[in-house]
């Protein structure tokens, strides 16, 4: 029998790296980009590593790193930089997921279909190379993890980082993921939260709880990313043309006009069909709404999402701008079709492998600038050796206000 | 202890702590076999010391006269703690003469070194509070208690008492620096280790100062025995180097 071989390529910090190449001076300072409802759509490594993550609101992201350039994300050069993405790496295999921006899952089983597991091994390799340098070509430092699963592929990836390769034998995949930090995991904020103050920081804690508390606690999205820690993901790589969608159409027996309560009736729906998505850990990439005006005019629209999602937040967001596209003429609405189109899988909540609350560097960096607040900028320096072989002692070092990005180096 | 008196005495305690408090009666628990340390990276004194070094989780208070060496025996005891993978570290200056040079020849990485400069020696103590209270700082040097002496007396040792307190809580080991004439008794009492550096005499080689020869005495040591005294040999000569390093 074939083995499954998933790989998991991801470009880290596209968008800012898209976003500073169109606009150099931006390199001078961490930066945020906020996507049309004001929420962090990607931010650079300092300020990612400050603690700004996808989602987040721009005050939340501001206190993170007060320094970081908070700039609405110009969408045509980074869904254009996706496309170039994407367009590189079709030719290596006929079955691609995309997995948000600069993310994507590869089904490489068909790469090596059988022989000698080092002959595989070594084929897959090359494979793997040739995939990231074709990336590589574009300017930026893909990273790419293999291995039997979805979910172990991606966590590969994230770890390999920066023009790295990291292949797994599949056997040593729960070995692998074992030592890995819990906020791999797709969950919710809450959940992972949860998951913290419990003491489980590791994906080998979480496996090793009873299945039936983690059901109890979590729900069945925690149960589902328990088997996923335990290496237990059958999911296969699904292409964007496979993709499912659910849709549910609501009636109205007198023609609706009234906006809010429209509103109400789609959001109530919506919520409705986002429960069973979540519990499998999957989310939607595109919103549709289908609307037949009185006068039978039928206006479709539709929202894509920068980042799939399966959160109430987002999705009604999205119906309120979509409700607000649609021409209503004085017509009220006698039907509306909901259609949650693009089902894929849902992404990690967090960029970044390591919890920032975990890392002193940054904890004290969140400290002293609020401290800097009160005691002024001056009082928190940081050293430097200016010229160490001067002959005047005070010549030698220099003092500059501790940056509030500074992370020593060595700490990721 | 029969059973029924030891019953007695369990109703008694009981009834105690339901009345004041989990924590007002208490049975004396044993001290922990291993205590965290940082090396000062002498090893005549780390032995003298008898855990290893100076307490993480505690204060350390180095007494001595100006040139003693109290700076170079506290830099020399960060640049150990920078043995740690990421650990932090950082230097309360309030004299502001706080040398990055001599410090990065003693071993420290600047790129992992606070430096604080407050406007007076308030700031300085509520600063030291946050800093130790976050416990992200593996060792922290508080240079300038002569400065403490201007400060309200109260409000210093009011300070002080919760530092102690909230340092227990942390991995960070605290290390005051004073001068022989600016001791206070409210730190005397809440270090858990006191040196006294004396110097003896200037190394020379020729006309060239190339170091000094001390003594470092243990004046208080609540984890381990007081009263050693041992010889602190620092050589310097372009760069730093303690006897033994």
């Amino acid at each position: 029998m074939v083995e499954r071989q998933i790989a998991y390529l991801w470009v880290p910090y596209l968008g800012a790296h898209v976003a500073c190449r169109a606009e150099p001076k931006l390199v001078d300072r961490p930066l945020a980009l906020l996507d049309e409802h004001g929420r962090v759509l990607a931010a650079d490594p300092v300020a990612a590593r400050a603690g700004v993550a996808p989602g987040l609101t721009e005050r939340q992201a501001g206190a993170h790193c007060p320094d970081a350039a908070l700039l609405p994300a110009a969408r045509f050069p980074i869904w254009e930089a996706q496309e170039q993405f994407l367009a590189r790496i079709k030719g290596y295999t006929d079955r691609w997921q995309p997995d948000g921006l600069g993310r994507v899952y590869l089904d490489a089983t068909a790469v090596a279909p059988s022989g000698r597991p080092a002959a595989v091994e070594r084929e897959l390799l090359r494979w793997c190379q040739a995939v990231t340098a074709v990336v590589r070509v574009l300017g930026w430092q893909p990273a790419l993890g293999a291995t039997g699963s979805k979910f172990g592929a991606s966590v590969a990836g994230q770890v390999a980082w920066q023009n790295a390769v990291l292949l797994l034998v599949p056997a040593a995949q729960r070995d692998f993921l074992a030592g890995q930090p819990t906020t791999t995991l797709p969950l919710d904020a809450d959940a992972l939260t949860q998951l913290r103050h419990l003491g489980i920081r590791t994906l080998g804690q979480y496996a090793r709880l009873p299945a039936t508390g983690v059901l109890a606690r979590f729900g069945p999205a925690g149960r589902t990313a328990q088997r996923w820690a335990q290496g237990l993901d059958d999911r296969s790589v699904l292409p964007p043309w496979e993709s499912a969608e659910v849709a549910s159409r609501i009636e109205f027996e007198t023609p609706l006009a009234d906006r809010d309560r429209l509103l109400a009736a789609l959001i109530r729906r919506a919520d409705r069909l986002l429960v069973p998505l979540r519990d499998r850990l999957q989310a939607l990439a595109r919103l549709l709404l289908t609307i037949t005006r009185a006068d039978d005019r039928v206006i479709p629209v539709s929202h894509t999402f920068p980042v799939p999602t399966a959160a109430a937040e987002p999705v009604r967001l999205a119906l309120v701008s979509l409700l607000e596209r649609v021409t209503w003429d004085g017509q009220g609405a006698v039907e509306i079709t909901l259609t949650l189109a693009g089902i894929t899988d849902a992404p990690a909540q967090q960029l970044t492998l390591f919890d920032p609350q975990d890392d002193d560097g940054a904890r004290l960096s969140a400290l002293l600038a609020r401290l800097a607040a009160r005691f002024g900028a001056d009082a928190f320096r940081l050293a430097s050796l200016s010229d160490p072989d001067h002959l005047l002692l005070e010549r030698r070092a220099a003092f500059q206000p501790w940056p509030p990005w500074h992370r020593p180096p060595g700490q990721v | 202890m029969s059973s029924d008196r030891q019953r007695k005495l369990d109703a008694v305690v009981a009834r105690l702590q339901l009345q004041y408090g989990p924590r007002a009666i208490q049975k004396a628990a044993p001290a922990p076999e291993s205590i965290a340390y940082l090396s000062t990276t002498f090893p005549d004194l780390d032995t003298a010391l008898g855990i290893g070094g100076l307490p993480r989780g505690r204060i350390t208070e180095i007494v001595g006269p100006a040139t003693s060496g109290k700076v170079t025996l506290a830099a020399k005891t960060l640049s150990a703690a920078h043995a740690e993978r990421d650990a932090l570290v950082a230097w309360l200056d309030l004299p502001r003469t706080c040398d990055p040079d001599y410090l990065h020849r003693c071993g420290l990485d600047l790129d992992r070194l606070l430096v604080v400069r407050p406007r007076d020696a308030t700031d300085a103590l509520a600063i030291t509070l946050h800093l130790v209270e976050s416990n992200t700082l593996a060792a922290l040097v508080f240079d300038g208690t002569a400065q403490m002496a201007q400060a309200d007396p109260a409000s210093v040792a009011g300070s002080l008492e919760r530092l102690a307190t909230l340092v227990t809580q942390t991995h960070t080991a605290v290390i005051f620096l004073t001068e022989p004439h600016a001791t206070s008794q409210t730190l005397a009492h809440m270090a858990t280790v006191r040196l006294a550096l004396h110097r003896e005499q200037w190394l020379m080689r020729g006309n060239d100062v190339r170091g000094y020869a001390g003594q470092v005495e243990i004046l208080k040591h609540k984890l381990g025995r007081a009263g050693a005294v041992v010889p602190l040999r620092i050589l310097f000569n372009g760069t730093v180097r303690g006897a033994g390093l």
